[in-house]
This record gives C-alpha cells, structure tokens and sequence, in this order.
C-alpha cells in the first residue's frame, strides 16, 4: 500500500469542508456564565441549570461535528483524477518516491495498546497514557516507517495526503480525544498541515514526526525518546527555535535535560532555560563551542530508505553519529551556563 | 527626538556563488545557464544575488563561494551559513582567508548541498569574525531557490475570487447582473481587469476578475511557475484595494456593536488605561455574537495592525477604533500597506525572486538595469526643491 499524493484541487474541497465543521462548532458561553455567577448577576440554581443546559448543548453539538469530520474522512471515495498522477508534478514536489505504508495498521493499532507503550518508553502508565508517550511511539515508528527525507517532509502535500489513510483517521481520533472528559473542538491543523508551524507544533502527525527527526543521533533513536520524555513544551516550544538545527547542540541540550538534577523544577527549566541560550548562541564563543559541521552520509541515508520497515527493529539510518564523549563534554558547558541562569523567582536553575 | 540609527556592523559585503559540480562531476555550460539565468560570459558575478535550482537535474551541487572583506577591520577568520527555512536543515563552514591586500581580504571555500535536506528558498551568508570571535561585518544573503511550492492563495481566506467574462464576441456580457455588473457597465469597465461585489458582511468581498481579459488570472494546475507569479501578481493586485476597505469595514462593525460609546482621549491619556482595557473587553465579549468569518476578519486585522497591542491587556481590537482619528487615519493606512505585503499575502515569501526572474526572461541578453533607472523618476521631491 502506497501513499498517494492528493491534488491541490481536491485538497482545497477538503480543506473547505473542514473549515465549514469547525466553523459550525458553537460557542462556549460556560466561563461568562461563571463570571455572572460571581458577580451575583444570576443565583446559584440559574447557573447550576444553566451550565448543566450548556455542556448538554455543547457535548452533542461537538459529537455531531466530530462525527461528521472523522466520517467525511474515513468514508471519502476518491478516484484517480484526486491525485496527482504526473511523474513531472510528483518530481516538481519531490515527491516521486514510493512510500510504503504497509506496516501503518499495526502501529496506529499498537500505540493504543498500554503493555507496548511501557515497554517501549520504559514508563510505568497509570490510567491513560500520557499524551507524550503516545507521540513518542508514534513519532518514532512513523518516521521508520515512512523514511523520509527532510526534503520530503517539509511539503504540507505529503502530511495532507497522509491525513487521508484511514489507520491514520482513526489514530487522529484516538490522539485527539485523549485525556478529554468533553468531546474536543477539533482543530483544522490536528488534520492538515498549512506551513512549518504546525510542523512542529500543530499538527498531530507531522509533529511527532519532526520532533523525532530532530532528536535523532544518526540511527540510535535514544535521544528522541528522552526529547519526548522532555514534555509537549520541549517538543513544541523549543523544536521551534533555529538552535534546534544545529544537531550536537540539540543532542546536548536533550542529554543535559535528561541528566542533569537540577535545582529547581524541571518545568521552570524547559520554559526559561531557553532565553539563556539564545543569549549564548548569539555570542561569539558559541560558534566556537557548537559548531554546526556534522558531515551527513547520504549513501547511508538513502540504503537506509531502500530498506522495509521493520517493527521488531527500529533503527534509524547510519548517516551520521555524534559521539556519546563529546556530548558529555559539551553538556558540562550547558552546566555552566546554567550555574549562572535564574529562573522567575531569581533562584538559580543549578545550585 | 532625535533618531538613533544603529548599526553595529556593516552586512552588505560581497558575495559570490559559482556552481562548480552536479552529482560530483563538473558542471556544463547548459547547467550553469539553467541556475544563473543566463549565459556565463554575460554574467557578471558579483551582481549576482540568488541562483535557481528548480529546472536542474541534480542530487548534490558543488558551489564555489567567494566573498571580501576591507583587510583594515582586521577579520581573523569567517563562518559559511546555509539555512534551510522549510527543512530545519542548517549546515556551517570555516571558511580560509584566500589572499591579502592592503585593501581587501578575499575569503574562498566549496561547498556541497544535498538535495534531500533543503527545500524551498534557502539563504547563504558569510559572516567576518576578529580574532574574538566578534562580528566585524557580513555579506549580503544570497539566495537559493530549490524548488517549487505553491502556498494557499487569497481565495481562501479574506476574499473571494470568482472568474466571470464580462464581454462575449467583444459586447457586454448580457448573462450578467447584479449592483456589482452595473457599475462596471455604468463606469465603462467592461475591458477592465477586475470589480468588487459587496455580499453580506458576514462574508468575504467577491472579486470578480474580467476572464475575457487577455493574460487575466488562470488556473494554476499545470502552468509554469513565471506564469504563477503573474497569477499571484494579479491577486496581490486585486487584493489590495478590499484590504483596505475590509479594515474600514472592520472599524464600523466595532463602533456600531459598541454603540459609538467611546472617547478618543483613552487612546493617549496613561491615566486612562483602566477604562481602554474594559473597552477592549467589552468589545472582545460583543465580537462572539458575530458570525465566524466576521469575527476571524475582524480580529486578523487588528492582528495585523497592531501587532504589539496583542499582548497588552486591552488586546489589539480596540486600537481599530484610531481610524476614526484623522491624523492616526493616515498612519494606520501606511500600516495597512506593509501589513497586506508582509503579513497578508507575504509578498517575498509567495514570489520569491520570481520578478527579477521574469525580467530577466524578458530582456535575457541586455544589460543588467539597476532599480534606480527602472524608476521613471528617480529624483525626490527633496531634491527637486
């Protein structure tokens, strides 16, 4: 089973479609109603009924819309003219690469599965499981399991034509609605994807995605589970920053977070730690520290993408490998920076 | 108040690209013709500012980048940046000192791109570094573009654009009717480019484009990408005048939803911040009786506008009320021209360096003309005086 890209055309009827469910979504009138109650505009037993009436009225108005979203989705008959059949359109795309999707159903089937979560994160899960642990299987097979490059990653037509399949319908369902008592106001970008943002923050494919492939140190995907480990605000917030490009700073910075004890929450860290190293990235001495020359194997990289996917086996390309040594002797440089770095309430982050 | 201009360093120092190999084997004259644009012997180098890869057949390049710098800022050493927006790829190079003369040091290095890691257009520069690893200046960014993308146009978002033949065998179209047909039968516009039609206010402006119009927008699919940039031309074009009215428009929507209740003097009077803030919400609060794309419009514009209110207390909607001031009137329209370019339509990131690339298709073997003398006066009103 390949992977199709979808036309421009038939994506914009898509796209529009979307656009008129989630527009239909209603309003959320629950936080006035508190604020009114507050301020002793209504009694208690109005806003009791009232917010009662409210959720009754936006949890069906959300199931109707969900339902309509996920089924136009899964449901959809395409025909040939939906895709883009030119060999010289796919190559002006650089997409003309088959990808196999063979291998989709198992994983989207597995990642819902507590015991092969565990077992891959190495976390115990209690109730559900975290939302970071599920990205975290998700991303990292995904990305072995699609073999792309940078280049073919980068095109939204790729990610939306993605969207379609319908193991990957269901798994969108799955991952938006969990750790959710109310059904979700869906969000377009969940789906597909309309520029770099929401490849990195937004969307719910192309995110885990991304954020594997930048934590990644050539085949040994260990740094990419501890940068999931790191929390949604590592992965969308500091994904974001060019810094992230540069790969034995990223590796650094992962491996300083994963080992490092600190001396104040590890929260206060991942939101304010980066101000510190943009601070030292524009320095001069950062050039000399980090300096962005990994040389890339491409021959490995593509013998790599000529292989199948394999789910026993999950390994990345051997394009390249930062050595364990040298990350351990730059993360001492992050220390010392951090020794001098204060969070909010002027503590400093490393004792 | 005077004006501080500050300017550590200069960065518009020379740079140049040569492309030396394709798939690790040298470039031919056919190849070099492909990303320059034209012929090598007509090429002048140094006045070169981006190269095309989009029609080249390749898996890796092979650039040569030379670039100088004045020998008495005392430049130790320089650093090659290339950065890939679109791939999260960049990449970094020491680059040796070449030559010295009293007056220039000349900086050479190669350097290779993979055509998996890049896409979009990507930047190069060259940074000139002392021996303290400070700054002393820059090159000029040299662009690559390395393929095609095609991001969502206008009809999409803020208008709408609907084709229409105003003219069939040279007379107006009798198919046609509505407010919007008689005026251009009114104005005598029949062979014009383009007109508006005002539907609801909850919907977007129609833009109703003359497809009897020679050379007028066509469909996208299939056409080349010069082609493209003339099609999202004609867009920009169109679009710009609705903006504009949108943002008037979004202004009344809000005095008329606050009942015209407001007082200008909050604006500039600090004291008075309290009441701009309960303003601001109470307009945020009446914004949610309105329909979606109203309500998206209104909030995008202001957005746009006023970038910096977003993250003040009273948020960015309130400040739309200004318009209704004569003197900011005229700087919130100078405002709204850079914000349709940059924020809007994103000008420089939709064409690229597209236009330069179809004046060159125009004139390919004349000389190179500067902007200056493109423009049919160049002499300001300053100077004149």
């Amino acid at each position: 089973m390949n992977l199709k890209i979808i036309s421009d055309d038939t994506f914009r009827i898509l796209d529009k479609n979307m656009k008129s469910y989630t527009d239909s979504y209603i309003n959320d009138i629950r936080t006035t109603l508190t604020k009114k109650f507050n301020q002793g505009e209504i009694s208690k037993k109005d806003y009791e009924e009232q917010y009662k009436l409210e959720t009754k009225k936006i949890i069906n108005n959300r199931n109707e819309i969900n339902k309509k979203i996920y089924e136009d989705l899964a449901n959809r008959k395409y025909d040939k003219e939906d895709f883009v059949n030119s060999e010289r359109e796919l190559k002006t795309m650089g997409l003309h690469r088959v990808i196999d999707l063979t291998g989709i159903e198992t994983i989207v089937k597995n990642v819902q599965d507590k015991k092969k979560l565990e077992q891959f994160s190495g976390q115990k899960i209690k109730g559900n499981p975290d939302v970071v642990l599920v990205d975290m299987y998700f991303g990292i097979h995904l990305h072995n399991l699609l073999r792309l490059s940078r280049s073919e990653a980068s095109r939204t037509e790729l990610w939306n034509s993605l969207a379609l399949n319908p193991s990957i319908v269901k798994y969108l369902k799955y991952r938006s609605e969990l750790w959710r008592t109310e059904p979700p106001k869906l969000k377009k970008n969940y789906f597909f994807t309309y520029g770099i943002s929401d490849f990195v923050v937004g969307n719910h494919l192309a995110r885990p995605w991304w954020a594997t492939e930048l934590s990644r140190n050539g085949k040994d995907y260990t740094s990419s589970i501890d940068a999931f480990l790191q929390t949604e605000i590592f992965i969308m917030r500091w994904n974001n920053m060019d810094l992230m490009h540069n790969k034995l700073w990223a590796l650094t910075i992962i491996d300083f977070f994963s080992k490092t004890k600190f001396s104040v929450a590890m929260r206060e860290v991942r939101l304010h730690f980066r101000r510190a190293m943009n601070d030292y990235a524009a320095s001069g001495k950062f050039n000399i520290d980090f300096s962005n020359n990994i040389n890339i194997d491409h021959e490995k990289f593509k013998e790599w993408q000529d292989d199948k996917y394999d789910g026993t086996k999950i390994e990345g390309p051997k394009d390249f490998s930062v050595s364990q040594s040298l990350i351990k002797e730059k993360s001492k440089i992050l220390k010392d920076i951090a020794k001098l770095t204060q969070d909010t309430r002027g503590n400093t982050f490393i004792e | 108040m005077t004006n501080f201009i500050y300017k550590p360093y200069k960065d518009n120092k020379k740079i140049r690209v040569e492309l030396l190999k394709v798939d690790n084997r040298n470039a031919t004259g056919s190849e070099k013709e492909i990303v320059y644009g034209r012929e090598l012997n007509q090429l002048d180098f140094d006045e070169l500012i981006s190269v095309d890869l989009r029609k080249l057949k390749y898996d890796s390049i092979e650039l040569l980048i030379t670039s100088e710098v004045e020998t008495n800022l005392d430049v130790e050493h320089a650093i090659l940046r290339f950065n890939s927006k679109w791939t999260n790829y960049s990449s970094e190079r020491q680059v040796s000192k070449e030559s010295v003369s009293d007056e220039v040091s000349i900086f050479k290095t190669n350097f290779s791109i993979n055509k998996i890691d890049i896409s979009g257009k990507c930047e190069l520069r060259i940074d000139f570094l002392d021996s303290n690893n400070a700054i002393k200046s820059q090159t000029k960014i040299f662009f690559i573009q390395s393929d095609t993308r095609i991001p969502p146009d206008l009809s999409d978002g803020m208008f709408k654009f609907t084709p229409q033949k105003y003219t069939k065998d040279g007379n107006p179209n009798s198919e046609l009717s509505g407010d919007w047909w008689k005026e251009v039968e009114n104005m005598g516009g029949i062979n014009e480019l383009f007109a508006l039609k005002f539907n609801k206010p909850e919907e977007p402006i129609e833009i109703v484009y003359n497809s009897s119009f020679p050379g007028n927008i066509k469909k996208e699919k299939g056409l080349e990408s010069e082609e493209i940039t003339v099609n999202r031309l004609l867009r920009f074009l169109m679009g710009y005048g609705p903006f504009l009215i949108e943002c008037i428009r979004s202004k009344n929507k809000i005095v008329e939803l606050i009942d015209g209740d407001y007082d200008m003097d909050i604006f500039s009077n600090s004291e008075r911040k309290d009441e701009l803030v309960e303003l601001g919400n109470d307009i945020n609060q009446k914004l949610k009786q309105l329909k979606p794309f109203e309500k998206q419009k209104i909030m995008a514009i202001s957005q746009l506008l006023f970038p910096d209110m977003k993250n003040e207390n009273e948020g960015s909607v309130v400040h739309m009320l200004k318009i209704d001031d004569k003197t900011e009137f005229e700087n919130i329209m100078q405002k709204a021209t850079i914000a349709y370019q940059k924020s809007l339509v994103k000008f420089s990131e939709r064409i690229d360096n597209d236009v330069e690339s179809i004046r060159k298709k125009i004139r390919p073997t004349s000389p190179e003309v500067s902007n200056d003398e493109l423009l049919d006066n160049s002499t300001s009103a300053e100077e004149r005086e």
